[in-house]
């Protein structure tokens, strides 16, 4: 599920934005064990939830998600 | 899910715990006085207690399993935050219990079949041996949110982490299901009676798959 490739900095945004897990994923509307997921990278979010999740923290995809080299 | 409903699981748990033990130890004291009066030799009192603390016992621990799971999970689901998880924490624990209580169940039904596949069944043996093919359904049925309150509950049990768990799930249930039809049709060509008693055990073993599977995933991710 998850991808080596995929970097995240989902967790340094979260917590810059001061919310838990919990919060996000309450405003995001995802359960907090697929935020915990994401941020961990064993899930690979579709472009929909990325984008889901940019959104909430206001910042776009590419501030939340990176290609690793 | 409501404090309400958290707070009846436990309760609910806690009463039904105790009384479910002692079935299960009377039961199993019935099996003893049944088989020294089979031993005696008055096979009939002997056949019908045993059979009454098969049934007894069998109750007993599947509803023991439950209270205990519903106190736990009231205690899980206190813990959890936002509903969404907390649905999805109580579904979790079904699918972890199930499979268990869902056991005794498929060893009643293996003895039924031999005694259908030997020519010795009763009406209660047929269903005792059908019971199988609903559960084996059931619990795959479950896991993929198909069940009437899962449909109600689908704002909190579906989304895409859940999604990626059900396909890992039923993939395993899948590889485990063929691995055990091929099993059972080799062992059909030598045993063909063999294979229809071993037949409860396949299902069993992968309708579990599915939902442990899913339940040690769901486990695993918690963070």
């Amino acid at each position: 599920m998850g991808d080596a490739r995929l970097g995240s900095h989902l967790k340094e945004v979260r917590t810059a934005a001061g919310l838990t897990q919990a919060e996000l994923a309450e405003r995001a509307g995802v359960s907090r064990k697929t935020i915990n997921t994401v941020e961990n990278g064993v899930f690979t979010p579709s472009t929909t939830l990325a984008l889901l999740l940019a959104r909430t923290l206001g910042v776009t995809v590419e501030e939340l998600f990176f290609l690793q080299d | 899910m409501t404090e309400d409903t958290l707070t009846g699981y436990q309760k609910l748990g806690a009463r039904v715990f105790k009384p479910a033990l002692v079935l299960a130890l009377v039961g199993a004291m019935t099996g003893i006085v049944g088989w020294l009066a089979n031993r005696r030799g008055d096979v009939v009192i002997g056949d019908g207690l045993m059979t009454a603390a098969g049934v007894a016992t069998g109750v007993g621990v599947t509803a023991a399993l439950f209270a205990w799971a519903g106190y736990r999970v009231g205690r899980r689901l206190e813990s959890a935050s936002g509903r969404r998880d907390r649905e999805q924490a109580a579904r979790v624990w079904q699918l972890t219990i199930l499979p268990m209580a869902m056991l005794a169940m498929t060893a009643a039904a293996m003895l039924a079949a031999e005694r259908m596949v030997h020519g010795a069944a009763d009406g209660l043996e047929w269903a005792t041996a059908a019971v199988p093919a609903l559960y084996a359904l059931l619990l795959p049925v479950m896991v993929m949110n198909w069940d009437a309150h899962a449909r109600k509950m689908r704002k909190y049990l579906d989304d895409e982490l859940i999604r990626a768990m059900q396909a890992r799930a039923i993939i395993a249930a899948f590889f485990v299901l063929m691995t055990g039809a091929c099993g059972v049709y080799l062992l059909g060509l030598w045993r063909a009676d063999w294979a229809v008693i071993a037949l409860p055990a396949v299902l069993w073993a992968a309708a579990s798959t599915a939902s442990l599977r899913f339940a040690w995933l769901s486990r695993s991710y918690d963070g």
